[in-house]
C-alpha cells in the first residue's frame, strides 16, 4: 500500500484535492441552508443593508423571561433593550443607535425604547436602524450583535442563525468587515408578529426545508423527486455527528503545536492590530471603511484578491513538482 | 451515507497522524513575544488598511505549515527505508 502511494502519489493528491474540494462545497451548501440548532423557528432578524456582507439573524429568545420566541417591548421586567456588539472574547462595544424608521420605537442613546402606545404581542415591526461605532473593530472577525436585556449581567437575549458570505457559525454571531471608531453600520431590524415565521432574504433549498443539520425533503414535491431528494439526502448529506469531529479536529489542530504556534501568532498580531490606536496613516475624511467607493477599500480588495490568487498558484505549482 | 463515511474514514485516518500531537500542551506564546508582536503590531496598523496583513500571515502560516509536513514525512519515510527488508 506504502509502495502504491509512492508509485502513483500525484493520481492520490489529485484524487484528495477533489474529494477536499468536493466536500468543502457539500459543507458549505449544507451550512448554508441550516438553521443553528437553537433556531428552531425564526421570529425576526437583521438584515445588513449597507455593507456587503449579507447576513441576517433570526430570534429565537426575545421576550422578558427570555423563553418565548416573541419579543415583548416595554415588559415590566426589561422596560427598553439595549443594542450590544460584543466581541467573542466578551470584551463589550457599546454602540449608538438613531434614527429608526417606524413609529412606536425608537432608539434612544443606544437603547431601544418604546415611542408612544406600548408595543402589542400582536404588532409586527420594521426598523432601520444606523448604528455608529464608538471604537474600531477587528477586520474579518466574529462578533455578537444584538440586544441585550440592560440588566447588570448584560445577558445576550439575541439568538439566531447568520450566513456571513456563506460561512455558518454558532448562533448569535454577525462578521463584520472592519470599521473605524465612525463607521455607520445599518441593519433592518425585523420583529414579527407572534406566530407570524419571519422569511430570511437568503435563497432556499428548493423543495426542502431544514431543521438542525438535516435537510428534509418535500412529500408534495411529486414520488419520483421526492425519492430522488430523499436518496441524495441519504447518501450525499453528512451527518452532525461527522460534521462536528471535522470542526473540533480543526480546533484541535489550532491549538497545538505546531499550528498552534501559528495561529496564535496570527491572532495575537491580527489582535493587536485592530485595536492599536497609534496610526500614523489616516484615511481622508471623504470616505468611511466599507464605502464600496472608498480607494482604499478597493485596494485592498485588490491585495486580498492577489494574495489569494499566488497562494492558489503556489499550491499548483508545488502540486505539479511534487517530489517526495 | 458516502459522504458521512468518507469523512469518517479521513476524520480517523488524520485523528489517527495527529494523535501524537494530542499529547502535547496547548501553543501559547512566551510573554516576551507576545509583548515585541504587539510592539510590531502598532507599525503593522498603519499598512493594515490597505494591505491585509491577517490574510498574509495566514498564507505564510500555511505554505509553512505544509513545507513542514512534506519534510516531516520524508523524514519518516527515510527512516522507515532504513528498516531491512523495506526498499
Amino acid at each position: 500500500m506504502l509502495e502504491l502511494f509512492i508509485r502513483k502519489k500525484k493520481i492520490f493528491i489529485a484524487i484528495g484535492i477533489v474529494i477536499f474540494i468536493v466536500f468543502s462545497y457539500l459543507t458549505s451548501q449544507a451550512s448554508q441552508y441550516t438553521y443553528s440548532d437553537n433556531s428552531p423557528t425564526v421570529d425576526g432578524g437583521f438584515s445588513n443593508t449597507g455593507h456587503q456582507d449579507f447576513y441576517t439573524i433570526g430570534i429565537d429568545s426575545m421576550d422578558g423571561q427570555f423563553t418565548s420566541y416573541f419579543v415583548k417591548i416595554n415588559t415590566t421586567t426589561y422596560p427598553y433593550l439595549y443594542f450590544s456588539l460584543t466581541q467573542y472574547d466578551d470584551q463589550y462595544f457599546s454602540v449608538n443607535a438613531t434614527s429608526v424608521g417606524i413609529s412606536g420605537i425608537k432608539i434612544n442613546g443606544g437603547a431601544l425604547q418604546s415611542n408612544g402606545p406600548a408595543l402589542l404581542s400582536s404588532d409586527g415591526i420594521t426598523a432601520d436602524v444606523e448604528i455608529v461605532l464608538d471604537r474600531p473593530i477587528s477586520n474579518f472577525k466574529y462578533y455578537r450583535l444584538g440586544f441585550d436585556s440592560g440588566d447588570t449581567s448584560r445577558q445576550i437575549i439575541f439568538k439566531g442563525y447568520e450566513r456571513p458570505l456563506g460561512a455558518w457559525n454558532e448562533g448569535y454571531t454577525v462578521a463584520h468587515n472592519g470599521g473605524t471608531s465612525s463607521t455607520v453600520y445599518n441593519y433592518r431590524i425585523y420583529i414579527t408578529p407572534n406566530g407570524t415565521t419571519y422569511t430570511p432574504l437568503v435563497p432556499t433549498m428548493p423543495n426542502t426545508t431544514s431543521t438542525g443539520q438535516i435537510i428534509t425533503c418535500d412529500s408534495n414535491s411529486g414520488l419520483f423527486q421526492y425519492g430522488l431528494c430523499n436518496l441524495a439526502v441519504y447518501l450525499f448529506q453528512p451527518t452532525t455527528d461527522v460534521l462536528g469531529n471535522w470542526e473540533s479536529l480543526g480546533d484541535f489542530l489550532t491549538t497545538k503545536p505546531p499550528l498552534g504556534y501559528f495561529y496564535a501568532v496570527k491572532n495575537s498580531i491580527v489582535t493587536n492590530i485592530s485595536t492599536t490606536t497609534t496610526s500614523t496613516i489616516e484615511q481622508p475624511v471623504l470616505f468611511q471603511e466599507g464605502d464600496i467607493f472608498n480607494p482604499f477599500h478597493i485596494m485592498r480588495s485588490a491585495f486580498v484578491w492577489i494574495l489569494w490568487i499566488v497562494f492558489a498558484f503556489w499550491v499548483f505549482n508545488r502540486i505539479r513538482h511534487f517530489e517526495l | 451515507m458516502i459522504t458521512t463515511a468518507i469523512l469518517y474514514l479521513l476524520y480517523g485516518a488524520i485523528y489517527l497522524l495527529t494523535s501524537p500531537l494530542r499529547l502535547l500542551g496547548d501553543a501559547t506564546l512566551p510573554t516576551e513575544m507576545s509583548d515585541s508582536l504587539t510592539q510590531a503590531s502598532h507599525f503593522i496598523s498603519n499598512i493594515d488598511f490597505i494591505f491585509p496583513i491577517g490574510i498574509l500571515i495566514t498564507i505564510v502560516g500555511v505554505v509553512i505549515g505544509i513545507e513542514v509536513s512534506i519534510a516531516i514525512y520524508k523524514v519518516i519515510m527515510w527512516v522507515i527505508r532504513k528498516i531491512p527488508t523495506i526498499s
